[in-house]
């Protein structure tokens, strides 16, 4: 038997990795983790034990988690399917789809060059628009050959994965572009099945001092892009001999450590969290297992860029409730080709009590975005953003405001889905922000229910404006508001709102008197009353509240 | 901020002030009585000056006015027919703008009249209040600034006794009282950024009849006489505290209805 401890974080995230490629060995019942089969598989307190048997199969069940977990055949089937379903239940599809789904195809093929040569040219344009069968038959021989070579798609697609994770270790090397499976096999399932591996004479492995180490180890990309040492640094080690030793089962756990991240997509690009709990074998893969589940509900299901934006706040929040039980939380970014970046989950407690807080206000604008010259940007991820790096205030709120009212009035370069109701959770959240984080936890004496009460009487003064058919002014006076919230000009906010009050004989909300004394407040109370003045919809809190 | 009131009533004796000082209370009071209590329960200057303008075409006559139970005077009684008197106020603060117009909302109408106070012929005047208006005010941005009176200036040296604008003293006095009235912690909280500098233009002397109770319960007479300075003269200072006296008045008894001015030019 071969015993593994847990170690360094890179080594922790190998074993879960190694524990899900053999999945089938071990089970979570009742909340506890059970080895199926304690001969092949033993999960002790920080520490698992295995007999080399355990490698038998292990390159496939290898290849096929890998294959999963980057994901892109099954969704580009899925993809062509739809596309093909779409072309097909149209009668005369319109041109703009048939362009939509030709450009969207270009580019899918030109980052897939396999398939791209095995299908040859893409129809142009003009030729499809003129021919649509043209088009559905690229698209079904595609999903032929998807399903043919299938094998070959495998293979290259896990290679290819790889290789970004881990550079150019045995079948990830360039020059291998065939039969890379079989590398595999050859290189770490037999070696290992049948304990094949030269061993250094002199050198235990320096990481786990039990077993010798695998000869001629090179600890380079090997382990991964950002881990060890590579050749190029030679003068860092003794005798510029950057060989360090490290034996072959710590090698495969290191090897393994993909399949402990879970993937995540943020700003459109691939990240990888990963829950260093160390107290426990069970913990650690209870966690990693807790965020997965978290992190890929229904992603299949749910193309759509609203639901990723949820995602990024479900994620947010599930690293402030790891941070919070005193959890390390670490993010990969392995795009990068010259060097990956490793980012630790290091915020206040503070802030993660407010990602906690109020997750589900922050959930409220999961699909909202806004569009300048058709570049469209979802909100909450900037929201979500500006919280972590400390630079959430009235001005983003302003500039929503600003695109809100460029939208009414059916300006051509900006759009938004964002309502003067959302806006107003989001004066809310900005205020709360404030308060918890940047006035470190001083009150700004202004409760969310008066808010709310003046978010009504913006409502209620608006609807005034359009009973007398003054419902022209409502842009012109919102503007003026925003202008002088913007520079937080309490004198020109006051007087346009007392004005508009007057020559509508409306009482005025005492509560902007507080305004006047504590200019902080200009912006909550200010906001929640142009919100209300543009939105239809009352909030029955706060309604009799002042 | 500068507001109009129109009131309808059918006449108005020649002593007023002291009553519109009271609907000015009255409608704090509904709206925000702390906020009322601070500003007369306190003597501090009041953070507002007011005017009321009595319609041009209008009858004149001499009647009996009662001023309260004590007192009672032979003197100018103002009648007119369905045209609105224009209550004038400038304020420097919006709480009280904000307060006082919500006052005036709820408080709809207002006996000028009550008991046996301000009565006229023994009949009673009721104050209707119809509109609030929010009129516009010029910017401040000079240093130098022509003004015009809408009520009189009241200048009162420390013995209480009237300042003319002829007077050699008027200057000093002026910036005295300005300098003292923006220290207050509720106005600026600081004093003049620098002296005033005061030049009439074409002033007179005017004398207003007045009375308040405390006036009439010390004295033992019905009716005070105020000397003022009214017409148009160049104020010269710095154009922060020139938008302060702009916004609240200038000199004495602001809050009483004197030293209301307007830009001209």
């Amino acid at each position: 038997m071969e015993r593994v401890y847990l170690g360094d974080w890179l080594y922790n995230a190998g074993i879960i990795g190694f524990l899900k490629i053999n999945s089938h060995l071990w089970d979570v019942k009742n909340h506890e983790l059970k080895s199926k089969d304690e001969n092949l598989l033993k999960i002790g307190e920080n520490y698992i034990e295995f007999d080399r048997k355990i490698f038998d199969g292990f390159a496939k069940r290898y290849f096929d988690y890998a294959f999963n977990q980057y994901g892109r055949y099954d969704h580009i089937v899925s993809l062509f399917n739809e596309y093909l379903k779409d072309l097909e239940s149209l009668e005369n599809p319109k041109e703009e789809i048939i362009s939509e789904i030709h450009t969207r195809l270009n580019k899918i093929l030109s980052g897939f060059s396999l398939l791209k040569k095995k299908l040859g040219k893409l129809p142009s344009k003009n030729i499809v628009k003129k021919d649509l069968t043209q088009l559905t038959n690229f698209l079904k021989n595609a999903l032929k050959i998807l399903k043919e070579d299938k094998e070959e798609f495998w293979e290259t697609d896990v290679q290819i994965y790889l290789r970004g994770i881990y550079g150019q270790k045995s079948f990830l090397n360039l020059s291998v572009n065939k039969n890379r499976f079989q590398k595999f096999q050859k290189d770490f399932e037999e070696t290992l099945l049948e304990n094949k591996n030269k061993k250094d004479k002199k050198y235990k492995c320096i990481n786990c001092s039990i077993r010798q180490a695998k000869k001629d180890t090179i600890f380079d990309t090997g382990i991964s892009k950002f881990y060890g040492l590579n050749p190029d640094s030679i003068n860092f080690v003794w005798n510029f001999n950057s060989k360090l030793p490290l034996c072959e089962i710590c090698e495969i756990i290191y090897f393994s450590y993909f399949a402990g991240l879970t993937p995540f997509r943020k700003d459109n690009k691939p990240v990888y969290y990963f829950v260093n709990s160390d107290t426990s074998i069970e913990n650690l893969l209870k966690e990693n297992l807790i965020l997965e589940q978290k992190l890929t509900t229904d992603i299949s299901e749910n193309k759509f860029i609203d639901f990723f934006t949820e995602l990024v706040l479900m994620s947010q929040s599930e690293k402030a409730r790891y941070f919070l039980a005193n959890t390390v939380v670490i993010e990969l970014d392995l795009n990068s080709d010259t060097m990956p970046k490793i980012y630790s989950f290091n915020i206040s407690k503070e802030k993660a009590e407010y990602l906690q807080k109020n997750k589900e206000d922050l959930k409220k604008l999961s699909k909202t975005f806004y569009e300048i010259k058709n570049e469209r940007f979802s909100i909450l991820p900037q929201i979500l953003e500006k919280i972590l790096d400390n630079s959430l205030s009235y001005e983003f709120l302003n500039n929503l405001l600003r695109i809100y009212l460029k939208k009414v009035n059916n300006s051509v370069y900006y759009k938004t889905n964002i309502n003067p109701y959302q806006m107003q959770i989001l004066n809310l959240l900005i205020k709360d922000f404030l308060e918890k984080i940047i006035f470190g936890g001083r009150s700004m004496d202004i409760s969310n229910n008066e808010l709310w009460f003046v978010y009504n009487k913006g409502a209620q003064l608006a609807k005034k404006l359009k009973d007398k058919n003054a419902e022209n002014k409502i842009q012109s006076i919102a503007y003026k508001l925003l202008n002088a919230l913007r520079v937080g000009n309490t004198n020109q906010f006051m007087d346009i709102l007392i004005r508009t009050y007057m020559a509508f004989e409306e009482e005025i909300p005492s509560s902007f008197v507080k305004t006047i004394s504590d200019k902080n407040l200009l912006y909550p109370l200010g906001y929640s009353f142009l919100n209300g003045f543009l939105g239809k919809e009352l909030n029955k809190e706060g309604l009799n509240n002042e | 901020m500068r507001i109009k009131i129109t009131i309808q009533t059918n006449k108005l004796p020649i002593i007023y002030r002291h009553r519109i000082i009271s609907l000015i209370k009255e409608a704090l009071k509904k709206s925000d009585k702390d906020y009322k209590e601070f500003l007369y329960n306190n003597k501090i200057t009041k953070p507002f000056c007011f005017n009321l303008v009595i319609p041009k075409k209008k009858e004149i006559k001499k009647e009996t006015i009662q001023i309260d139970e004590k007192f009672q005077i032979e003197d100018l009684v103002f009648y007119f027919d369905n045209q609105p008197l224009n209550l004038y106020i400038s304020a420097y603060d919006y709480r009280f703008i904000i307060s006082l117009f919500n006052g005036l909302k709820r408080l709809k109408t207002f006996d000028f009249s009550y008991g046996n106070y301000s009565l006229v012929n023994g009949e009673k005047i009721k104050f209707y209040i119809k509109n609030v208006y929010s009129l516009n005010e010029r910017p401040i941005k000079n240093d130098v600034i022509i003004f015009k009176t809408n009520s009189p200036i009241i200048i009162e040296d420390k013995e209480d006794n009237p300042v003319l604008f002829d007077d050699k003293n008027f200057e000093s006095h002026l910036n005295e009282i300005s300098n003292r009235i923006l220290k207050s912690p509720h106005i600026k909280g600081k004093g003049l950024e620098k002296p005033l500098r005061f030049e009439p233009i074409k002033m007179q002397k005017q004398v207003v009849k007045h009375t308040l109770k405390d006036f009439r319960e010390k004295t033992g007479k019905p009716i005070m006489y105020l000397t003022g300075n009214s017409g148009i003269f160049k104020l010269s200072g710095h154009p922060k505290d020139l938008e302060i006296l702009y916004k609240i008045g200038i000199g004495n008894r602001t809050g009483q209805g004197f030293g209301m001015v307007e830009v001209l030019g």
